[in-house]
């Protein structure tokens, strides 16, 4: 309720799509288009966890077969440009390359022909377009088809379309001037050549990247000062959703339920417990009241009131309130919630870019932070939030952008006991050194990709062992360092410079099992000639929820889970284990 | 925990003859200062300290209501106790009374109530205080016990606070005010006055709560393990309850005690809008387009995180980390563990150890046994007057990172030059928040982290204090100390003007009236003939060298018309002697390729060979063009490409008329007619867009 989570809004409609095309032509590296085949394999098995991204699959370079659903001659259409289902992923994995014939003489302009019906015929909108041409760059297509081929990269370029070549080769060789020039046209001022890959794993992060809706939280005017003002997005370019969401099937028939949560009034009756048996009657949003206690009286408001208080500080706005030096905010003391992202909008506001970059030049050589006020959407609160520069962020291809801070407020601080003693006691310079060459054997290079979640990961294996019927390897548990790193510590050495640390103060009884300390919650002594009395003149209502806890532990010890069940179905149970006891 | 002190706190307010007055014509009187400051005291209780008791004392009321007064005859006169200690409530406030009153009363023999009141109705372990407000007008009648009652009230701890007059100012003078300054000085009471009272109840205080530890041992390798306890120190969380709801009863418009709010949860089948029995639910997860049912997942092949723990990974150059690494739910600070002086020395050289390395730990904590793990960074945190500590953040992982696209900011056209850099820099010396506030601020610098409050949640709790006293009543906009919490300061904003008019010079702005949505615009859009301009699509679009290939393209031999380019294919063909009649069939096919397999609505290129070849056969025979569009707009009107037949209008392109050929069977009525045929059939739904998102935004609404 008063979370200020901001729900992501979609700027740019649709869904990113885009077509693979992978080149069979010439016999001698036959193997370039296996490995581009495996990459792609892999790379829609890893897409149909989501269903973000529409993705299509052809070969090209193919001997005239008749196969293709378009009838060009040259290309055959593994996959159709939609979001890949399990029998896509099926389909594919059956099919091999090996066992289509090479045409006589590589053509490319057909095949990217045929890439401008995928994109028209593709029922989703799409967000954003592009083309990964997985190829080695040695054998151009014959004379009579550069023309046009160059034709028609120009008309896919001219209509917004990324044209992504990712070069497929062992070692480097040379490449044929022909895709030179074709670099030139894609790429603008500088023709980057693409570099040799060959791993199946770094082919499929290429095709992998930008491969997320390109969402902003908002978008809006950001105030500098009076009547100057710049447009800006508001990005989350990290979020943490832990495991995918669960929907419900109907057992009888495998048809997808869905919950359908509305409020309805019931009349407050004490004899009858049991709300399920109620009357129940459609609540009209009129007649709702919302309330909090406070000082023994609920205090009401009216829905309306209720968004009134919530936000009465007006629109959506970004306000520049002043700058700081950049190390009054540190991270390790600092840290309230996952940063967002700040990045210049030209739709808002045209020319935003360049003052954008100035600002974020200045900000980088005076070593300050910008502090604004920012309210992202009508619902949300207005926050402080301090703007750092950053320069590509999780090594996305963004040059520049601002995290976005959130500052703690008065109310996010905790108090928190000083633990230490007032006499410490100070090891010598033998520990710390010790300590120093500890740190640094255990000394590790860390990126934004160094740990995989490992639950999800053993999740998605569990899932497609069942979906796919396929059995994988277990995945690596990227949190847990490998034993043979570790085995350089010299524990021996460490307890003889640091101690044992048993406790020389008094230590709270603990259980022997675990080491925790003995649950101190207080044990419901269960009056059974009570219980049986009110069960039998049906006031089981009356215990508290935890007493209800305890009473169907005794009366069904191995029962069902209770964390987070209602109290009207804690009285359910106890009324129907009663009757089986008593 | 050591459970929080509960505070127990008597407020005596003068309402006699002596406060009645202001000292000043234009001055509140002393009586309307103590009954604000009152107010806002009890409200705070209500808000933050829920668990205190409070109590009210009214001196120089009509009534006499005291224990001592039915004790002893005659004295503790004009003494009322209002309001037993009890846990504050909104019935205190609206019990205090609106004027003060013509009696006066003794405020010596007041706190002497109060004591007694302290003394003989709290129990355990409560802080007691004697809130005392009188002007000290009119003079107490101090006997020989004086000495003796400051000595019980320093035997039972009880704390005597005297807000109002500054009793310790040379102005004051006599042995009421001598008195009284021996009361706050012995007891280790405050003097202020109402102005710093208010200042410092400005702002509701949030509820103190005792932090979470976690006791867990530091393991390094396999055989290391360091006890140490874990704290919550920043947390992004709610002030504010969860709201309940209740049903109004529409007599008195408050909620009904009859009646409640139910949340009725049904399961309904998306195939046939069946209800279907909660026993019959089973959990299942979409992949791949199938919803797969995970009761049969094999639960050993789920991941099994093991014990609590909290195990360093290894340690990384604090520079690698970024804001945008961390993630979670605020800071937590680790000790070593609490009366484990070994342990506290050992995390002690971890900290200075890392400080002087530049580095800092990873862990992996799994918080409880079975737990998803986490990754944490640990931040060495050395703050003299505060703590020396590790610091505890959450690292997201990969999968937690959008790989989003973003236009380039690389090209030329937004290099920014010196000249507006240094108009920054200009301003960000001027923006210096670090100098914000003059002499009258206690601190020079605004804003500070973690110091300042949430002015939403102040504004909740405002209203929540004011419905309370006024049911009924609509609620109060933000007050003013709510808005400056995020206002520039006015000096800063001074200072900012120059720079700021300096940046609009030097930049080229232009503001952007928001579109209609695009998608709308596309269908409706009869009258504006620039709509084929791809407005969003090609905004980042680099121009090519069209030329090299024009000439590229010039030079090779044309035997057919292509969809690349059939204009020019066309020229070429009749210029090798071809007729319109022969090449017509090529024509209308490319036509039709170009609007049929097309996705993105532009299609220019149709539209002009669609000229093109109208041109042609306007010159040379009508039935060319007439006949094939004939056929093909009603296989337009058949695809619903309602779209590209307003732009067959819009464009001119419609059938060729008697008036242009005399050979053409057709005349502009007939074509007139036929368009607003047309016009009865654009009736693409496009509402729907609009009405799932206004339910959308209500769902937002309830988050």
């Amino acid at each position: 309720m008063d979370s200020d989570d901001e729900i992501d809004m979609t700027t740019w409609k649709g869904i990113p799509g885009s077509i693979i095309l992978i080149n069979i032509f010439d016999s001698s590296q036959l193997n370039a288009s296996v490995i581009s085949f495996e990459a792609v394999l892999k790379l829609i098995k890893q897409n149909l966890r989501s269903n973000s991204r529409v993705i299509g699959v052809c070969l090209y370079g193919t001997k005239c077969s008749g196969t293709s659903t378009l009838a060009v001659p040259s290309v055959v259409q593994l996959l159709p440009l939609a979001v890949p289902t399990i029998e896509d992923y099926k389909k594919m994995k059956s099919e091999s390359v090996t066992t289509y014939d090479q045409a006589n003489d590589l053509k490319l302009s057909e095949v990217f022909w045929h890439c401008s019906k995928m994109f028209a015929n593709c029922k989703r909108i799409l967000s954003d377009r592009s083309i990964y041409i997985l190829t080695r760059l040695d054998i151009p297509p014959i004379e009579t088809d550069r023309r046009p081929t160059k034709k028609r990269i120009v008309d896919l370029i001219g209509l917004g379309i990324n044209v992504k070549i990712i070069n497929i080769s062992e070692n480097v060789y040379d490449i044929h001037p022909f895709y030179h020039e074709l670099l030139q046209m894609i790429c603008l001022d500088d023709v980057i050549i693409p570099e040799p890959i060959y791993k199946i794993d770094d082919i499929v992060e290429l095709m992998q990247q930008n491969s997320h809706r390109h969402l902003a939280m908002a978008r809006l005017k950001f105030q500098i000062g009076e009547n100057f003002s710049i447009g800006v997005g508001v990005y989350k370019l990290c979020k943490s959703y832990g495991m995918p969401k669960k929907i419900n099937l109907n057992q009888d028939n495998n048809d997808i339920v869905k919950s359908d949560n509305s409020l309805v009034k019931v009349a407050r009756n004490v004899q009858n417990e049991n709300v399920e048996e109620m009357m129940k009657v459609p609540l009209l949003k009129s007649e709702l009241l919302y309330y909090q206690e406070y000082g023994n009286e609920r205090i009401e408001f009216a829905p309306e009131e209720l968004n009134q208080i919530k936000n009465p500080f007006g629109p959506p706005t970004m306000k520049l309130l002043g700058f700081k030096p950049k190390n009054i905010l540190c991270k390790e003391k600092w840290f309230l919630k996952e940063c967002a992202f700040l990045f210049p909008n030209e739709d808002v506001i045209e020319g935003s870019t360049i003052a954008f970059k100035a600002l974020h030049s200045a900000c980088i050589e005076m070593s300050v932070i910008a502090i604004c006020i920012l309210c992202a959407r009508t619902t949300t609160k207005p926050r402080i939030v301090a703007l750092s520069p950053c320069v590509k962020p999780f090594n996305l291809s963004v040059e520049i952008g601002f995290d976005i801070i959130y500052i703690p407020n008065l109310e996010n601080l905790k108090d928190v006991p000083n633990n230490n003693e007032d006499e410490p006691i100070n090891f010598d310079e033998t520990s710390a050194s010790f300590m120093r060459d500890l740190v640094n054997t255990l000394k590790f290079d860390y990126n934004a990709e160094t740990f995989q979640n490992p639950k999800l990961q053993y999740f998605y294996r569990a899932l497609e062992a069942l979906a796919l019927d396929e059995q994988t390897d277990e995945p690596i548990d990227t949190t847990i360092r490998e034993r043979s790193e570790l085995e350089s510590i010299d524990s021996e050495m460490f307890y003889q410079l640091f101690g044992s640390f048993d406790s020389t103060t008094t230590k709270r009884p603990t259980s022997s099992k675990n080491g925790g300390p003995v649950s101190k919650k207080k044990v419901f002594n269960i009056d059974e000639n009570l219980l049986q009395e009110r069960i039998r003149s049906s006031k089981v209502m009356e215990y508290t929820v935890s007493e209800l806890k305890d009473i169907i532990k005794y009366l069904k010890p191995n029962g069902p889970g209770l964390t987070g069940v209602k109290k009207d179905k804690l009285v359910a149970y106890v009324y129907e284990y009663g009757k089986d006891v008593f | 925990m050591a459970p929080l002190n509960v505070d127990a706190t008597i407020i005596v307010m003068d309402i006699g003859r002596n406060v009645s007055e202001s000292e000043d014509k234009n001055d509140k009187s002393f009586f309307k200062s103590a009954r604000e400051c009152v107010i806002r005291i009890i409200e705070r209780k209500i808000m933050s300290r829920p668990k205190d008791l409070i109590g009210i004392i009214l001196l120089g009321s009509k009534k006499t209501n005291n224990v001592l007064a039915e004790q002893c005859d005659g004295a503790f006169r004009h003494i009322e106790v209002l309001c037993e200690l009890t846990a504050p409530n909104w019935q205190v406030l609206r019990d205090l009374p609106e004027k003060a009153l013509k009696k006066e009363g003794d405020w010596f023999e007041a706190l002497i109530v109060a004591a007694e009141r302290l003394k003989n109705s709290t129990f355990g372990k409560v802080n007691k205080k004697v809130i005392l407000m009188t002007n000290f007008q009119h003079p107490a009648v101090i006997g020989d016990n004086s000495e003796q009652v400051l000595n019980g009230f320093v035997e039972d701890k009880i704390e005597v606070d005297i807000i109002g007059p500054e009793i310790f100012d040379d102005v004051y003078k006599g042995d009421d005010i001598d008195l009284a300054r021996k009361f706050v000085e012995v007891t280790d009471g405050v003097n202020v006055t109402f102005e710093n009272a208010m200042r410092y109840l400005l702002f509701h205080r949030k509820k103190a709560v005792t932090p979470m530890l976690w006791n867990v041992g530091l393991s390094i390798g396999e055989s290391i393990s360091i006890p140490v306890s874990v704290y919550g120190r920043i947390r992004d969380e709610t002030v504010i309850k969860k709201w309940q709801k209740a049903v109004k009863n529409p007599v008195t418009n408050t909620a009904s005690t009859v009646e409640g709010v139910y949340r009725n949860t049904k399961f309904i089948s998306t195939e046939n809008q069946t209800e279907v029995e909660a026993e019959n639910i089973i959990p299942a997860y979409m992949y791949g387009g199938f919803a797969v049912p995970i009761s049969s997942t094999n639960e050993s092949m789920l991941y099994n995180s093991g014990d609590k723990c909290l195990s360093i990974y290894g340690f990384t150059n604090t520079d690698n980390i970024k804001w945008h690494n961390l993630t979670g739910n605020g800071v937590s600070y680790l000790f070593g563990r609490k009366g484990n002086k070994k342990a506290q020395a050992t995390i002690d050289t971890l900290i200075h150890c890392l400080k002087d390395l530049n580095m800092v730990g990873i862990v992996r904590r799994v918080y409880n046994k079975g737990n998803a793990p986490v990754m944490h960074v640990l931040f060495p945190v050395i703050d003299n007057n505060d703590f020396i500590c590790l610091s505890l953040v959450a690292l997201c992982f990969k999968e937690d990172i959008k790989s989003m696209a973003f236009p380039p900011t690389n090209l030329k056209k937004y290099n920014s030059s010196e000249e507006q850099i240094n108009a920054f820099k200009d301003l960000i010396k001027a923006m210096d928040l670090m100098n914000a506030n003059d002499e009258n601020y206690d601190d020079k610098e605004a804003f500070p982290v973690a110091e300042t409050v949430n002015p939403s949640i102040q504004y909740i709790l405002d209203c929540i204090a004011f419905r309370a006293m006024n049911p009924g009543k609509p609620l109060p906009q933000p007050r003013d100390d709510i808005i400056m919490l995020f206002k520039v300061p006015s000096l800063v904003e001074k200072r900012a003007r120059e720079p700021v008019d300096r940046l609009k010079k030097l930049f080229v702005l232009k503001e952007i009236e928001i579109k209609a949505k695009k998608g709308k615009q596309k269908v409706n859009n009869t009258n504006n003939s620039t709509s084929f301009n791809n407005d969003i699509v090609t905004e980042d679009v680099p121009k090519m060298n069209l030329q090299l290939l024009q000439k590229l393209h010039l030079s090779e031999e044309v035997t057919s018309i292509g969809t690349i380019d059939p204009i020019s294919d066309m020229k070429a063909l009749l210029n090798k002697g071809k007729t319109l009649a022969d090449l017509k069939l090529e024509i209308v096919e490319v036509i039709e390729n170009l609007i049929y397999i097309n996705f993105d609505d532009d299609y220019t290129k149709a539209l002009e060979t669609m000229r093109f070849f109208r041109t042609e056969s306007v010159n040379n025979e009508p039935s060319h063009y007439n006949d094939w569009l004939v056929t093909f707009k009603s296989n337009l009107m058949e695809r619903q490409k309602n779209n590209v037949l307003h732009m067959i209008i819009e464009e001119k392109l419609n059938l060729i008329t008697k008036d242009e050929n005399s050979s053409s069977s057709f005349t502009l009525e007939d074509t007139n007619k036929e368009d607003s045929q047309l016009y009865e059939n654009d009736t693409i739904p496009n509402s729907t867009e609009l009405l799932i998102s206004s339910e959308l935004n209500d769902l937002y609404d309830e988050m």
